[in-house]
């Protein structure tokens, strides 16, 4: 197992690696000079050679990126060009936010997706499977944006029980956990709780199902088991997979919640993101991307082990 | 990591299963969602002859209009435009960057998977790590990040959405051609003499196609959500053409005034979301799961 | 073989003297992957085989499941590379290691596969899996879809029944005949039948094995026929080779090696035979334990753990092919014990027999 996690952390070497690479790129994809988008638009000639210096702008790409690399390993990645702040400041402070975001949604998620699974395979009745499997069809297809859109439009504008954006009362002060807060918690995370849900709740159906089917659960049944422990075989034995289905899911939505985060305002890493992108804030959409996808390979390799520990024979060469 | 990617009941049988499509049609539920497909595909095409009123024409009296109102029968937006004309319209290029994308993909992704399952070894190596690059990106971050990069419009969508499924595509590919590229039958093409190029179409080919595209078709959905969200956060179309995902975005301004309203171009990519899911699952179930 | 369209016969070289296939030092090591992707160890699956193959006859090679015997078909066909050895065919080099096969060359030598789901591309029907081989030698279409035909009707099977059917329209035995069909499409002059009638139940492995003995003489056929049955070895082989750990202990012509089994293996394989005759039944016992594991290293004989009447000299130097007796020259073994020339050269102090 050891050896196994060592590999497994080497490989996810050289993936970091292809991903700050990808990264780097990403700013060298746009379309004109990014000169143009830090100085304004009356900058004289000696202004944009001079920036061009300050930012190693003149340089071969590969210094750039062997530069900008050395930084961001030390922990440097430039400062923000909208408002000076250091990348990392700005970063971390929304990661922070987007932690809490998928932490809420996460749980939801994990209990509503086992729950449907459960449900589908279970109690083993057909109506029960037919009715899990629209609701999850119907969950991995809605856009969890409009979904936000709806559930403002039902809790916020119509009901008025819930804060249709934002995240605290009062934006100056920090996030608590208590009522005034979670509050603002409940409507974001459904929105990002659904479709993964319903991956969850697919996920584990399909397993369940495929163990039910195995040859194993005919000796089981066979030997006059009680339900009850044959239940407890299946769920063990579905165990790695759902787990793996949850821990992707997670990561998904840690990187993957910019619409929502927009949506409600919500000061998280995806809104980041996008404020980013329109201000064309380029050291800032490097350094949010880099630190969303070093997280996600770090779930990923999480994911991985978890799941090789609990099922040996899912180890990859 | 993608949305469809977990899904462990989603896995064909490569080849030998034939006669699909009368077992598709013996499904109510899927045959229901192609017919709406097809209906939806036939308001797009023929948005000029179904469309009551010119998409771009404002009116300010029609701001925000109801649902019902004459002349605006599915209520107006911000600018009194008719929303009817407009979701017809829009059609277009909201299927167009449900289906494009991913057929793209298809034939980048399916050829790189096949060349590294085939060939395997070094070049399955090179080709497969730097999918897993392109994997260790949240999806819809990626065609986020890369809509982003690139700037607005809808060429740089479908970019990024290519970019954001080849690496799934090519990874189903790659596995199902490395599943038989051993088999018996594959090695006595070989012995015959048959060159690399023969091999692969005639007997890698016919037996990978069906998993690699039924993966695909499921992407679909995926592919529409996540192309309508870039609408939806300004990085596709351009005003002031009709999109689904950028007509949601503005119609948010009508929340408090009518949020019916409001709702209906993300009701539109919900249903024929659900429509491709419906319809790719009645393919999954009409060529036979692998259990 | 009378059949009207067919690919030119490849003409003879060497005379009825020159084998048609002689295989040297053949030798095959696959690396067992370890932690890290390094091939920290590797077991030989194939070492230092060499034999030889006359024109017009069979060579059976018989040993149990993991014995390297299907390593080693493959090998001398050329689909997987081997680490170092020859082939030649007809006198004329097959391949070297690391080039890859001309053509023409290619098509004289042809596999059949166990009957198995993979054996037959399940996308093709009958037909064209038939007539793809000739077509890519440019045998024109309309031609290949005749040959098809008619080497559906030698086979035994309805060209018009059969012709447009796919695989898993036919019984295991069908898809048998089918398999031959396809091999010889192209022509071939050596046939490596790799457990051919092993999925077979035993009345269609009969017909099969009446229909590939019928063939031989027809299309003046060589076959090496690979299979774990003695008997099915017994029937259809000139000669046989025996292969343990993956290397041959012993070869002769199939009469005298069933009759007068040398190499304690050999006996333990007859001895576990089913027979229904009782005379026909060797006294000594049948095979006690298992292989050793792969990748285990062993020096001297590879078979002296599973060997009752080892000797000191078996775990110090491993032992050649040599012949029985200067009696049957062509009758070889691998054993100090069992061969005469090693046990003259006063090697042997034995504690068994």
């Amino acid at each position: 197992m050891i050896s196994y996690a060592i590999q497994r952390v080497l490989f996810a070497l050289p993936i970091a690696l292809g991903v700050s690479l990808v990264v780097f790129s990403l700013v060298h994809l746009a379309p004109g000079d990014p000169i143009s988008a830090i100085l304004p638009n009356e900058a004289s000639e000696e202004m944009v050679i001079e920036a061009r210096r300050e930012f190693g702008l003149d340089r071969s790409l590969i210094v750039q990126y062997g530069i900008w690399l050395g930084k961001a390993l030390q922990g440097d990645l430039g400062s923000s060009i909208g408002n000076g702040r250091p990348v990392l400041d700005e970063v971390l402070s929304a990661l922070k936010h987007s932690l809490i975001l998928s932490l809420a949604a996460g749980l939801l998620a994990c209990l509503a997706g086992v729950l449907l699974g459960l449900l589908s395979a279970g109690l083993g009745r057909s109506r029960w499977q037919h009715v899990v499997r629209v609701v999850t069809i119907t969950g991995v297809s809605v856009p969890h944006y409009w979904l936000a859109i709806v559930l403002v439009i039902v809790f916020s504008v119509r009901l008025g029980w819930l804060p249709p954006l934002g995240m605290s009362p009062d934006s100056s002060a920090g996030w608590r956990p208590d009522l005034n807060h979670l509050q603002f918690l409940v409507l974001p995370a459904i929105a990002t709780a659904a479709i993964p849900a319903a991956i969850i709740a697919r996920t584990m159906a399909a397993s369940i199902q495929e163990i039910l089917s195995r040859d194993f659960m005919i000796t089981l049944r066979a030997k006059g088991l009680p339900r009850s422990r044959i239940n407890v075989h299946v769920l063990r034995n579905a165990m790695p997979t759902t787990l793996a289905a949850i821990g992707l899911q997670i990561g998904n939505m840690l990187g993957g919640s910019v619409l929502v985060e927009t949506v409600f305002a919500w000061p998280g890493a995806g809104f980041l993101l996008s404020n980013a992108i329109f201000q064309r804030d380029l050291p800032l959409l490097q350094g949010t991307m880099l630190a969303l996808a070093l997280i996600f390979v770090l779930i990923n390799l999480l994911v991985d082990l978890t799941q090789s520990w609990l099922d040996p024979r899912i180890r990859r060469a | 990591m993608s949305y469809l990617h977990a899904d462990g009941g989603a896995m064909i049988r490569a080849g030998g299963r034939h006669a699909a499509w009368p077992r598709f049609m013996k499904q109510k539920a899927a045959m229901a969602a192609l017919c709406f497909i097809a209906a939806i595909c036939v308001l797009a095409v023929g948005a000029d002859i179904f469309a009551p009123e010119d998409p771009y024409r404002t009116r300010v009296a029609m701001q925000f209009a109801d649902i019902g109102t004459t002349g605006r029968l599915f209520g107006g937006d911000e600018l009194g435009r008719d929303i009817l004309s407009r979701l017809l319209y829009g059609a277009r290029i909201s299927l167009v960057m449900a289906i494009v994308p991913v057929a793209v993909a298809l034939v980048i992704g399916g050829a790189l998977g096949v060349v590294a399952g085939y060939r395997g070894g070094i070049v399955n190596s090179i080709i497969m790590r730097c999918m897993d690059v392109f994997y260790a990106f949240p999806s819809v971050l990626l065609a986020v990040a890369i809509a982003g990069a690139l700037g607005p419009g809808i060429a740089n969508a479908i970019i990024a959405l290519i970019l954001m499924f080849i690496p799934p595509i090519a990874r189903i590919a790659e596995s199902v051609t490395t599943e038989i590229r051993d088999h018996d039958y594959v090695v006595a093409a070989r012995l015959s003499g048959a060159g690399t190029l023969l091999i692969v179409g005639t007997q890698i080919l016919p037996n990978v196609a069906g998993p690699i595209l039924v993966f695909s078709a499921s992407q679909i959905s995926v592919s529409i959500i996540t192309a309508s969200g870039l609408g939806f956060l300004g990085l596709g179309v351009t005003p002031p053409h009709a999109e689904w995902g950028s007509m949601l975005a503005a119609l948010r301004q009508a929340l408090y005034v009518n949020p019916v309203v409001a709702m209906l171009p993300g009701l539109m990519i919900f249903s024929v979301s659900v429509a491709f899911n419906v319809a790719a699952d009645g393919l999954v179930r009409a060529l036979g799961t692998k259990q | 073989m009378t059949v009207s369209s067919a690919l030119p016969k490849i003409p003879d070289r060497g005379g009825p003297a020159q084998p048609l296939l002689t295989v040297r030092g053949l030798t095959k090591s696959f690396g067992l992957r370890m932690p890290f992707g390094k091939y920290s160890q590797s077991f030989k699956a194939v070492r230092d085989i060499s034999f030889e193959v006359g024109k017009g006859t069979t060579l059976g090679i018989v040993g149990e499941s993991g014995c390297g015997k299907s390593t080693c078909a493959r090998l001398i066909a050329g689909i997987t590379a081997s680490d170092s050895g020859e082939v030649l065919l007809d006198g004329q080099e097959f391949w070297t290691p690391g080039a890859t096969i001309g053509r023409e060359m290619r098509r004289a030598l042809q596999m059949v596969f166990q009957d198995s789901s993979s054996s037959l591309n399940p996308k093709m029907t009958i037909g064209d899996t038939i007539a793809f081989g000739a077509k890519v030698h440019g045998m024109p279409r309309r031609e290949a879809e005749v040959l098809a035909q008619e080497l559906l009707s030698k086979v035994g099977l309805a060209p018009h029944e059969y012709l447009h059917r796919l695989p898993h329209q036919l019984s295991g035995g069908q898809r048998q005949r089918v398999n031959i069909a396809r091999a010889i499409a192209v022509g071939p002059r050596l046939l490596i039948l790799d457990e051919p009638v092993s999925a077979l139940d035993k009345a269609v492995e009969a017909q099969v094995l009446d229909l590939l003995l019928g063939l031989k003489k027809e299309a003046d056929l060589t076959y090496i026929f690979i299979s774990h049955d003695l008997n099915v070895i017994r029937f259809i082989a000139d000669e046989v080779a025996v292969m343990y750990l993956g290397e041959i202990v012993e070869m002769g012509p199939v009469a005298d090696v069933f009759s007068r089994p040398s190499h304690p293996y050999t006996q333990a394989l007859l001895a576990s035979r089913l027979s229904l005759d009782p005379a026909d039944r060797p006294t000594s016992a049948p095979l006690r334990g298992e292989p050793p594991a792969l990748g285990e290293k062993m020096a001297g004989c590879p078979f002296r753990t599973r060997c009752d009447r080892s000797a000191d000299v078996c775990a110090e130097r491993a032992p050649m092919l040599e012949s029985v007796s200067t009696m049957m020259p062509r009758h070889q073994v691998s054993c100090w014990i069992a061969n005469d020339g090693a046990a003259r050269r006063g090697q042997v102090g034995g504690k068994g027999v």
